[in-house]
């Protein structure tokens, strides 16, 4: 098999063992993303582009949220300078469940998961850094080439 | 080169590991940070112009801006105080009256304490992708409902402090086709984040 065509598969394959992973909720989400974009449906994009349009939905529905709650911490420290006293182990917010949320204890379980290494790893893994950082870099809307 | 089976143990193992991070993110929770980190990322912006903060409704230390739309002052938020000016409030999901007497509630909110005009707004999307022109078009709706067009005392405040000029915090990339609707509208775009 050529290494085209082993590409071809896996990018085909992977998408689909990712997009079976998402929950509903979360494939309503990116179907409306996708609208915005003009996709009517992730199939409409070449098995390449719909990895990569998956890996980046999971990025930021589950690898981000890591780096937002140490940037929050970051910027507390800047706000306790200025004598207001408020740190991340203050901070509570009720989610959509009505059920509180301590930033700090999520904090901490998020560290134990280590979400951004295990994304990295897996782009390192597969070789596909530079090819992810290209499309990123790159118009997020053609469709099928 | 990787074989392909090889590699697809390599996303199943990825998948094993988010699926720990589920719970985590459940229930708006991923977006509700997202608004938190776009909070203090304007209180930090405000403090860097000089503006010097004071945390209100704050019991026992804990510090809880509402989640879901609310009357703004039921909850923890901040206030700023400056000697050479008038004291303004940083709401987080606060619920506000528009011009049409129809309630709306930008993700942030930044109000003048004693007339209770609203000087900006400035909406937070949590999104992969490119950010769809919709929520651009909502947002111009927001800007008219809630009186902060680029004119008048608005245009005069966003001379000395740029701050105050609304904005779309977003995760996604902007949209490219937004440039013309954010010059007319005097608004900006933190895309990527």
């Amino acid at each position: 098999m050529s290494i085209e065509n082993e590409n071809f598969d896996f990018f085909k394959e992977a998408s689909s063992l990712i997009y079976r992973w998402l929950s509903e909720e979360e494939r309503n989400q990116l179907l409306m993303e996708l609208y915005g974009e003009n996709v009517r449906n992730i199939a409409e994009l070449s098995p390449q582009l719909r990895f990569f349009r998956l890996l980046h939905f999971i990025e930021v529905r589950f690898i981000r949220v890591g780096k937002w709650v140490s940037r929050i911490a970051e910027l507390l420290e800047n706000i306790s300078s200025e004598n207001s006293d408020l740190f991340i182990e203050d901070l509570i917010f009720k989610d959509a469940n009505d059920e509180d949320v301590r930033l700090f204890e999520l904090r901490e379980e998020l560290r134990e998961v280590k979400p951004q290494s295990a994304f990295e790893d897996l782009l390192r893994q597969l070789e596909f850094k530079e090819d992810y950082e290209r499309y990123m870099s790159s118009s997020q809307v053609r469709r099928r080439e | 080169m990787i074989a392909k089976r090889q590699r697809l143990q390599y996303v199943n193992n990825f998948l094993k590991v988010l699926g720990g991070l589920r719970p985590l993110v459940a229930s708006s929770r991923d977006e509700l940070v997202f608004e938190f980190f776009c909070y203090f990322r304007k209180v930090d912006e405000l403090i860097k112009r000089g503006k010097t903060p004071l945390l209100k409704n704050v019991h026992n230390r804990i510090f809880a801006p509402h989640s879901k739309p609310s009357n703004p002052l039921s909850a923890s938020y901040i206030s700023f105080k400056d000697v050479r000016g008038a004291p303004f409030d940083l709401f987080l999901n606060g619920q506000f009256e528009g011009r049409s007497g129809v309630d709306h509630s930008p993700d942030i909110v930044l109000r003048e304490t004693k007339s209770g005009k609203i000087l900006s707004i400035y909406e937070c999307k949590k999104h992969s992708g490119t950010l769809d022109l919709r929520y651009y078009r909502e947002f111009i709706g927001y800007l008219q409902e809630m009186k902060v067009q680029p004119w008048g005392r608005n245009k005069t405040f966003r001379n000395f402090l740029p701050e105050l000029r609304p904005c779309i915090y977003t995760s996604a990339k902007a949209n490219p086709s937004s440039g013309l609707m954010r010059d007319q509208y005097d608004f900006y775009t933190i895309d990527r984040l």
